[in-house]
């Protein structure tokens, strides 16, 4: 990005009328241009809110984090450099360059670190941390030549990586990849000695654009994919199964096809992260069945599900996986090897991710691997990650099992329970909160420094569900969340995943609220949404009344509507 | 093809967004209270980046005023 694309975007910003997202910039240089990066890029990643952001003071990196006030801002970015962990690592100081400064800095480093770490543990209890390790080649201070890796730069690189280790395993810090920045910025265009004389500011203008836009998606993290809807011919494997036969196919080094073999491992590195697979193949069902008996496989073919494999469109096929999987388009990457495919079910699907498997391998091939990797990564792989397939395999067999008419001898012979948590936060809940769309209250996603915020307020209560039959366990799959400080409660979150639809968990969710929270009435923050539908019928079905500010619900009027419930309910 | 002055006119615009458009070309350090260093410091990148040179040091005493600017760029473009 251009300063003055940023600086347009910035201006552009400072108008926009939604909820403020405000920034704690701590580095030890002026934040000049940072701010107008950081800036700049986050108003593009947050494109309904207006981003502001507040600074420390020059030259005191540790010191603005030890003043770091807890509710000035919404989340904080980070920028250490190697001045910051001994101002004579710097080229602004006037201390000469000798050798025998040099064992007094690798011990005034160690404790500087130390500081910082403290300092950036301080701001990370009460707000996500985004944090950017040194970038900038260190001053020709060391003795030996420069192509020889000094023994003094090795201790404080190893004493930086050692920090580094420390900071991460700490609750809500994320640390910039430097492999990552060093694809976007080169290290020979990052310092700018005329700009760190002339103003105190050591970074060229692109560096400071590469590292910005990095912290600024670790601060505002994209919502992960939640699947993949791949190709098998061309694109699995090698070969057309149709002409070359289930031999003929290949992923292998000897038949110059390893690179299907290197995407099928990160098929199944995905999936076993809980990302669903499907296959839409223009293809004779019966010979992709076989096919898929070949023992040689990498990816698992029970991990593919579902499979469609036809001679239709292929937007017929996507459109049938979505159903299967209750997910939207926007959630979901399609790979193909053929462009007019990808255009195909694009054009049915606006929203899908199209990627082209590339025909030869090379650097095609790895930004595909990478690009899927930061579509679809997540820091944490939680239990119900590795739930979902089985889940949705499981709802598949239900739908079809289940007519209207059996639901209820089905539910009362499910030997269903369900196991309601109070005040227990976690990962699992904040994310479900924020990638649920068909049973939300009112589709608003909250920031990790109002979820901690929340956390903390004693008015506040949170109420996950979790689920599991005799077919097995959902885990966590809803959560409800509001204000009890007033006389009649106040529900403003309710979130279900839609792999717990039809299985009244929803109206023992509610009968448990009326209990725990001891009303007679809820206020409930309801505001229709273009996916929310499931909850408003809920809510109708439930003989909740609308007002012009809330949703109310009576316990009575909930009972008198409530159909059989057949889950044991256990409290933790 | 945007002309010196235009293009000086548009980082203008950028730094000092509250400033009418009209009003650029006689904006001076000393008639605009919002000119300060930080400003000053987007200014000169604006102008270094649209430009594509690099302003010695020396030559910073001439950016305190649209004018002045504008004649250095003026100059500048001549002498390459």
């Amino acid at each position: 990005m251009k300063l003055a694309e940023a600086m347009s975007l910035v201006n552009t910003c400072r108008h926009r009328t939604g909820d403020p997202f405000t920034v704690f910039l701590a580095c030890g240089f002026t934040v000049q241009h940072a701010e107008t990066f950081l800036i700049a890029h986050l108003s593009q990643r947050m494109v309904d809110r207006k981003v502001s952001l507040t600074s420390g003071l020059y030259g005191d990196l540790a010191g603005s984090l030890e003043r770091f006030k807890h509710n000035q801002s919404d989340a904080a970015a980070i920028i250490i450099e190697w001045e910051d962990i001994d101002p004579r690592l710097g080229f602004r100081n006037g201390d000469a360059w000798v050798a025998r400064h040099i064992e007094d800095i690798l011990t005034t480093a160690f404790r500087q670190l130390e500081r910082l770490r403290a300092g950036i543990a301080r701001v990370a209890e009460s707000v996500p941390v985004a944090v950017m390790l040194p970038t900038l080649p260190l001053p020709p201070f060391f003795t030996a030549p420069l192509a020889w890796c000094d023994r003094a730069v090795l201790s404080l690189q190893s004493l930086v990586c050692s920090f580094a280790e420390t900071v991460a395993v700490l609750p809500g810090i994320r640390i910039v990849n430097p492999y990552r920045l060093a694809c976007r910025s080169h290290l020979d265009h990052r310092f700018d000695l005329r700009s760190e004389l002339r103003w105190g500011f050591p970074y060229a203008i692109e560096h400071t654009s590469s590292a910005c836009e990095l912290l600024a998606e670790l601060i505002h993290p994209a919502i992960p994919k939640k699947g993949i809807i791949t190709d098998l011919d061309e694109t699995l494997w090698r070969g057309i199964l149709g002409e070359d036969g289930i031999e003929g196919i290949s992923w292998d080094l000897d038949h110059g096809s390893h690179q299907h073999c290197l995407y099928q491992k990160m098929l199944m590195s995905l999936a076993d992260a809980g990302i669903l697979i499907g296959v839409a193949t223009k293809n004779d069902p019966r010979l992709v069945e076989q096919a898929f008996k070949r023992t040689d496989l990498i990816i698992s073919p029970e991990t593919l599900f579902p499979v469609e494999s036809h001679w239709g469109p292929k937007s017929e096929s996507v459109d049938r996986i979505l159903n299967t999987w209750n997910i939207g388009a926007e959630s979901v990457v399609f790979i193909d090897d053929s462009e007019m495919e990808i255009a195909e079910v694009k054009a049915a699907f606006p929203q899908i991710t199209g990627l082209v498997f590339p025909g030869a391998p090379g650097s095609g091939l790895q930004n595909l691997l990478e690009t899927l990797r930061d579509l679809c990564g997540k820091a944490l792989v939680s239990d119900e990650d590795r739930l979902r397939l089985a889940s949705i395999r499981q709802s598949r067999h239900l739908s079809a099992e289940i007519s209207q008419d059996r639901i209820e001898s089905f539910l009362a012979q499910s030997q269903a329970e369900i196991t309601l948590t109070y005040n227990r936060p976690d990962q699992r809940a904040f994310d479900l909160i924020n990638k649920t769309n068909q049973f939300n209250l009112n589709g608003r996603r909250i920031d990790e420094s109002v979820w901690r915020a929340r956390n903390k307020d004693p008015h506040v209560f949170l109420l996950s569900v979790s689920y599991r039959d005799k077919f097995g366990p959902l885990g966590t799959i809803a959560v409800v969340s509001g204000t009890r400080d007033k006389h009649i409660p106040l529900v403003d979150i309710w979130v279900m995943s839609c792999r717990a639809f039809s299985r009244r968990i929803e109206y023992q969710t509610l009968r448990a609220l009326f209990d725990f929270l001891d009303a007679e009435t809820l206020s409930l923050d309801l505001a229709p949404t273009v996916r929310n539908g499931p909850i408003r019928e809920f809510f109708d079905s439930c003989g909740a009344a609308h007002d012009a500010t809330y949703t109310r619900m009576l316990r009575d009027t909930f009972h008198a509507n409530c159909p059989q419930l057949f889950a044991k309910v256990l409290v933790e | 093809m945007n002309t010196i002055k235009e293009k000086l006119e548009r980082c203008f615009a950028l730094v000092l967004p509250l400033i009418p458009r009209s009003e650029l070309p006689g904006a001076s350090k000393s008639s605009i209270a919002e000119w300060d260093s930080l400003v000053m410091v987007n200014l000169l990148s604006l102008i270094e980046e649209e430009f594509g040179i690099q302003v010695p040091d020396g030559d910073l005493e001439n950016f305190i005023s649209f004018e002045l600017i504008l004649d250095y760029l003026k100059a500048d473009s001549h002498d390459t």
